[in-house]
């Protein structure tokens, strides 16, 4: 049962969780957050199942849950895992438990903090775990939700502006991405033959609705993989003016090889509607993925779209801070590598070197506004955008050793920048400001919480050794391995020596130097505090000397799609 | 049907006839603080509107020699309204600015209106159409004045009357023009009328006969027909009573003004559409030529209205102003249902509507409960509000997230497939609307939440106590609450509901 579900369990057992906080009355504090931290160990305890028994190989989804929703329109419970979302998955668990226990200091209205939380974690779950475009949606304005509270009421002095004007950004977003849900759908239209019938019929539909598609002149889907099969499909259309040549310039991959027999058998020769061949469909096209686009970059974020950023990260408390960097901003890269990629493939291809530029453009400029800071939580937030460049600089190039970087650095980054807003936080709690020039020396004073922090910067300015230098590597390789970006890796280089300025020079005025003599009595971190960072720590290590259990995990599904930008640019044109 | 045989398919309008008759006398006999009883008969008496309109149910047939019908879209409309009205009477009890000396007029005049909008909605004679309306102008004129005191009470309604005066005023000239053209009263045969050769332009008469009529009388008649209509729908440019009514009126008649007679307006102008102004199409209605498409012009009323009415929220601390403007941006994102008026944007009308009179009482009824203790609509005194009674304020949050339009709640569902049936229409033709609407909407997140922001974000003052509320309102709005958000899981059954009331 719980096995068959492991999916549906880890999403909604934060939200029971959430929902059985409401019933524990408000002053038994240590109950509420016991029971908060028991509900967040329950993901993590499913995740080792899913680990464990995620099949490295398959490129496709697994664990896939799928059954209808909202028959009528075709809206489907749908929950899948591949190798793109599974370290997502893993990260959220991971840090929903490590943020409750850095919450723990939490006094102020803890029933209305810890149930927002963990609705915030199934927000995430969710998000990662939809494969329905709808049921993406739902989940991703879920999250906007506790979010906003969680800032607004438990954050710093400006925290209503930051809370409101995150939200603002969020919901431009996300209704541009509504819109091209919207479009998608009406637009999609799948011939329903006995194959895609028999597949439908497993999901839960019946020959009322068969019938009524039939009436309509096709199957509209919400359907995110089947939805970028079609587009792959129309895009061969289109090329063929109509025709499906199935000999000449055969896909490359197994998948795209079986997509090929499946469009001779299944879809036969559907008369291609005239809206898909002349230019002003390629304008609606590219319309569709500019609105995708924008949605996701203002989460990523990418540059101009990222000034909601600094100003959530510097009001957030500690734990909301971590969440935000380490889960939230690879929702927008997320987003685009699991839906504007695959459903718009061709114009993927046609974007991907204003991406890149923009890429390097969120490396150089974070990395400079983040030199430039004295708050020490706003040169982590800002050396957050500037890592964020990297990723989208691999998901620009297109390339297997691109993509796969760019995934490796998401998960990475999550992990490292966890650590330095905890890292912050815990030297806030203490001298109650985040003043770079206003410490000095600690390093002799507090040596354990030195050398940690010490760590998390050399893996955040990508040491060898440690887990950020993979993530970084496979990027610049993956865009050296195409020539006409070789500039972006040679800039994106650049940024990593900007990057290693501002950290180390962070590290001397905080830790060395003559010991401030404000801090002479400073406390060493504690133990709950370093069990919040102790198993990052070892992630950050693990990874950083052997990588490949991650890598393992990404490969197959990213190499798959990384084919079919492949078989895409061998095509030429778009 | 004939009159005497009408009677057995109008029992919900004679119970309510029946209630507001019984109401009014029995007030006589009441004394002072006995006065508030009244609501008890009169809920009992909707109650039992509620129960005869469920065991008649629509019937289709044409009553009274043709003046009413009481077909499946009256009946989801009449439905609407006496959920509505049952809601407003029980929650009205709370209400701070409803002196118990007046009660009894309050609730004949709640029946009142509840029994024109009926009409309005049921119309399918334009005297009848001319009546109705004037029925809910006049006493609502009197509900919003209702605070005899108050000065802002008093000018609400002088306002309303005037701007009520000159809409209908219009209206009429519409109807006349329409009389003239085709000689008859009866909805539908003008629309028959209207299509028939000697009028549509190319006529049997030939050109200069005399009685080829071109586009521009019947275009003209549209035109002020639909101003009167739009006056009830608070529709811009016709929208500047509606926050100085809403403003000064008590509460509970501002939310039952903010739903009924919008929902009435809109009942009304469907059925102007599909009989008199357009002709049945495979998808749903079109207008008979270009010369009398509405469609533009709807599309403009409708831009103009989400946006004039969001932009002005944003400025409003007043709570009823802000949720008046907020309706006001309501009506037009339903107008946009009316541009393209095909079947399905009329469905995702219907069902935004059963959606729209959930959030949009429910947060007029939380404002009710707590305004009673706080003695105020303000905004600014409202600092806290959330952490004094966490019901309320959760409650609360959840009809603005809905009001808003984003998921988990029904409101999100009710723009979605309204938005849908624009997207799909005509290959996106009007998508450019959608967008209008959407970014609408992000504004609309900035007013509604600055409620939020005010309720939760904000502290309470020193020493201000919990606010406690009675346990059945309570349970009441949480039940509502709870509703939007299982809307948002299953809402199948009120879209069949509103597929239905098509048919």
């Amino acid at each position: 049962m719980m096995m068959e579900h492991l999916l549906t369990w880890m999403i909604f057992a934060p939200l029971a969780g959430a929902v059985a906080l409401l019933f524990v009355p408000s002053r038994e504090k240590a109950v509420i957050k016991t029971l908060a931290a028991v509900t967040a160990l329950v993901p993590i305890v499913l995740s080792v199942p899913l680990f464990l028994r995620f099949d490295r190989a398959e490129a496709g989804m697994q664990f896939v849950e799928h059954t209808t929703w909202i028959p009528d329109y075709h809206i489907e419970y749908f929950l899948g895992v591949d190798g793109l979302s599974i370290t997502m998955i893993l990260l959220t668990a991971a840090l929903g438990l490590i943020c409750i226990i850095a919450s723990w200091g939490i006094d102020k209205g803890v029933k209305g903090y810890f149930p927002l939380f963990l609705l915030l974690e199934s927000g995430m779950m969710g998000v990662f775990c939809a494969l329905d475009f709808i049921l993406f949606y739902v989940f991703w304005e879920l999250m906007l939700l506790p979010m906003y509270f969680l800032i607004g009421i438990w954050g710093g002095p400006r925290r209503e502006y930051a809370a409101i004007k995150f939200f603002l950004y969020t919901l431009a977003g996300s209704v541009l991405m509504l819109l091209v849900i919207l479009a998608f759908y009406w637009n999609s239209s799948v011939a329903l033959d006995d194959a895609t019938r028999a597949d439908l019929a497993r999901v839960g539909y019946t020959e009322g609705h068969f019938a009524a598609a039939r009436a309509e002149g096709g199957w509209r889907s919400f359907d995110l993989t089947r939805l970028s099969e079609m587009s792959l499909l129309r895009h061969r259309m289109r090329q063929s003016k109509g025709e499906i040549p199935l000999d000449a310039a055969g896909p490359v991959s197994a998948r795209t090889g079986a997509l090929a027999e499946e469009v001779q058998t299944r879809y036969g020769r559907i008369p291609l509607p005239e809206w898909l061949g002349g230019d002003l469909m390629l304008t609606f096209r590219m319309l569709l993925f500019l609105g995708l686009f924008i949605g996701f970059a203002i989460k990523v974020p990418i540059f101009p779209f990222h000034t909601w950023l600094p100003d959530a990260h510097v009001e957030a408390p500690t734990a909301i801070s971590v969440i935000l960097a380490g889960v939230l901003l690879k929702m927008g890269t997320y987003g685009i590598l699991r839906i504007s990629y695959p459903l718009l493939p061709a114009e993927a291809v046609l974007f991907c070197g204003p991406l890149a530029l923009l890429a390097v453009v969120n490396m150089l400029y974070g990395a400079f506004c983040a030199m430039a800071q004295t708050d020490l939580k706003k040169l982590v937030a800002y050396s957050s955008i500037s890592h964020m460049g990297y990723v989208c600089l691999g998901m620009a190039v297109l390339t297997r050793t691109g993509l796969n970087g760019g995934v490796l650095q998401m998960f990475n980054h999550g992990t490292i920048t966890a650590m330095l807003f905890l890292l912050v936080g815990v030297i806030y709690d203490r001298a109650h400001h985040r003043d770079i020039n206003g410490f000095g020396g600690l390093g002799l004073r507090v040596p354990i919480y030195t050398g940690i922090t010490a760590i998390a910067f050399f893996a955040s300015l990508g040491l060898p050794g440690l887990s950020g230098f993979w993530g970084e590597a496979f990027v610049f390789l993956g865009t050296w391995e195409v020539p006409a970006f070789r500039g972006y890796a040679l800039a994106g280089v650049f940024g990593i020596i900007v990057t290693a300025a501002y950290l180390l020079w962070t590290l001397q005025r905080v830790f060395m130097g003559k010991l401030n003599e404000k801090y002479a009595t400073l406390e060493e971190i504690s133990a709950r505090e370093m069990a919040t960072l102790l198993p990052l720590l070892v992630v950050v290590i693990v990874v950083g000397v052997y990588p490949n259990p991650v890598l393992s995990l990404i490969q197959a599904s990213l190499n798959d799609m990384s084919d079919v930008f492949l078989w895409l640019r061998s095509q030429g044109g778009v | 049907m004939g009159n005497l045989e009408s009677l057995s398919r109008f029992a919900p309008e004679l119970a309510l006839c029946g209630t507001l008759a019984f109401v009014l006398l029995l007030d006589l006999f009441l004394k002072g603080r006995e006065r508030p009883l009244a609501w008890l008969p009169t809920a009992a008496g909707i109650s039992l509107a509620i129960a005869l309109a469920l065991r008649t149910g629509p019937g289709g047939v044409p009553l009274f020699g043709g003046m009413i019908v009481d077909d499946a879209l009256g009946f989801f409309f009449k439905m609407i309204f006496l959920m509505s009205a049952l809601g407003v009477v029980l929650y009205a009890r709370d209400s701070r600015d409803i002196a118990p000396s007046y009660t009894g007029e309050f609730h004949v005049f709640t029946l009142a209106v509840t029994l024109g909008l009926f009409w309005m909605a049921t119309a399918r004679d334009i005297v009848m159409v001319y009546l109705a309306v004037e029925i809910v102008s006049i006493t609502s004129y009197v509900l919003a004045g209702f605070v005899r005191k108050d000065v802002r009470s008093g000018e609400a309604a002088l306002k309303y009357v005037i701007y009520g005066g000159v809409a209908s005023g219009v209206m009429i000239f519409g109807i006349a023009i329409l009389y003239g053209l085709t000689g008859s009263t009866d909805l539908a045969t003008i629309g028959e009328r209207l299509a028939s050769p000697s009028l549509s332009g190319e006529g049997a008469l030939g050109e200069g006969r005399g009685f080829l009529i071109d586009a521009a009388p019947i275009l003209s008649a549209y035109v002020l027909v639909l101003a009167g209509i739009a006056f009830k729908m608070a529709v811009a440019p016709f929208h500047m009573w509606c926050p100085d009514v809403y403003e000064g009126a008590p509460t509970a008649v501002t939310a039952f003004l903010s739903v009924g007679p919008k929902a009435a307006g809109f009942a009304l102008l469907m059925r102007f559409l599909m009989n008199v102004a357009l002709v049945p199409s495979a998808e749903g209605w079109v207008a008979r030529g270009e010369a009398t498409d509405l469609s533009a012009l709807l599309a403009l009323l409708s831009v103009l209205t989400m946006t004039i009415g969001n932009l002005s929220a944003i400025r409003q601390t007043n709570l009823k102003r802000l949720l008046a403007f907020s309706s006001i941006a309501h009506a037009g994102y339903l107008l946009m249902g009316c541009v393209i008026a095909t079947r399905a944007s009329f469905e995702a009308m219907l069902f935004y509507f059963a959606v729209y009179v959930v959030m949009n009482l429910g947060a007029f009824f939380t404002i009710i409960l707590l305004a009673r203790r706080i003695g105020s609509e303000d905004l600014p005194q409202y600092a806290g509000a959330g952490w004094r009674s966490p019901v309320l304020g959760s409650a609360l949050v959840v009809f603005l997230v809905s009001l808003t339009g984003l998921p988990p709640t029904g409101g999100f569902m009710a723009k979605f497939w309204l938005f849908s049936s624009l997207i799909r229409f005509e290959g996106g033709a009007w998508t450019w609307l959608v967008m209008v609407a959407l970014v609408n909407s992000v504004i609309s997140l900035f007013y509604y939440f600055s409620i939020v922001r005010v309720i939760f974000l904000q502290r309470p003052a020193e020493g201000a106590g919990p606010i406690r509320a009675g346990w059945l309102a309570q349970a009441g709005l949480g039940g509502m609450a709870a509703l939007l958000v299982v809307l948002q899981v299953r809402w199948q059954p009120v879209m069949e509901w509103a597929q239905g009331a098509l048919k």
